[in-house]
């Protein structure tokens, strides 16, 4: 069975309804609405403002420092090299790790020496 | 505090104050308290000259529009500062006068406007409670009126197979 338009209309007004006093509502509006007007309330604001900005000026700006710039990397000298190359020896002082061969190349023998 | 316009507008407010509650109350699951927080900031509104009645409508028409705008932001609200309330399950307290004898259709109701879409039962409850016209309750809902008559036309048949099943 179906219900029409009209008595679906009913059933939905069978239920009552209790309002609270409107008067009631009504002022407690008012009351916060004077409470947010009040010229209390902005001379506190006037004050507030200012000190936060300064706060926030003071601690809210600050950042962590940046990190440290990474160590250069250490170039092999020149002159090293060519040192090396041609005494034959263990790298100079500062170097990081010996060489045992010496590439070969044009002019020198496989030990790096010089014919 | 009231500005003139408020005040001009206070006696058909009062007027309209018991079908405004009940319209909050639909906005608002059923929560009477909610409810009237809803509507005291409603009629904030007015008094402060958030809300406006520009007479571009009916004054209830209009009212109730700020009336959903009003539940609506009052329940991003919660939401946002509770969001464990969206697990919760809804308990309304019954009323009174619910609980007396014949109040088991009231509640039966409820219960299948519960089961309806919360656009479907807006446009359920502001036609067929608070007799807008489809178009009125679109423009109090903030939906077009082919949507509105759409939400209509579904709420009708689902609230139906609702209520027949029950009886």
């Amino acid at each position: 069975m179906s219900l029409s338009d009209d008595e679906l209309r009913a059933e939905l007004r069978r239920r009552s309804i209790t309002a609270p006093p409107f008067q009631s509502l009504w002022s407690a509006a008012a009351a916060r609405v004077q409470r947010r007007r009040s010229p209390a309330r902005w001379i506190a604001l006037a004050l507030l403002a200012p000190a936060a900005i300064v706060l926030f000026l003071l601690f809210g700006t600050r950042r962590p420092p940046p990190p440290l710039p990474a160590p250069p990397t250490v170039q092999l000298p020149l002159e090293g090299l060519l040192t090396l190359r041609l005494d034959g020896q263990l790298p100079l002082d500062g170097l990081a790790r010996p060489i045992a061969e010496p590439t070969p190349f044009a002019g020198f023998d496989t030990r790096g020496r010089w014919p | 505090v009231d500005s003139a316009l408020a005040l001009e507008l206070k006696p058909q407010l009062a007027a309209l104050h018991p079908a405004s509650f009940a319209w909050a109350l639909a906005c608002c699951r059923d929560d009477p308290a909610e409810a009237e927080d809803v509507l005291q900031t409603v009629y904030e509104k007015i008094l402060d000259g958030r809300a406006r009645f520009e007479g571009r409508s009916s004054l209830k028409t209009w009212l109730f529009a700020v009336v959903r705008r009003t539940a609506s932001e009052a329940r991003r609200r919660r939401v946002f500062l509770r969001p464990w309330l969206l697990l919760a399950p809804t308990e309304r307290p019954a009323a009174p006068d619910e609980e007396q004898a014949g109040a088991e259709r009231a509640t039966r109701v409820r219960e299948a406007l519960a089961t309806l879409a919360a656009r479907q039962r807006e446009v359920i409850e502001l036609v067929f409670f608070h007799d807008f016209t489809v178009e009125e309750a679109a423009r109090a809902m903030g939906v077009s009126a082919g949507s509105a008559r759409v939400h209509y036309d579904r709420a009708k048949h689902r609230l139906r197979a609702a209520l027949v099943e029950v009886r």
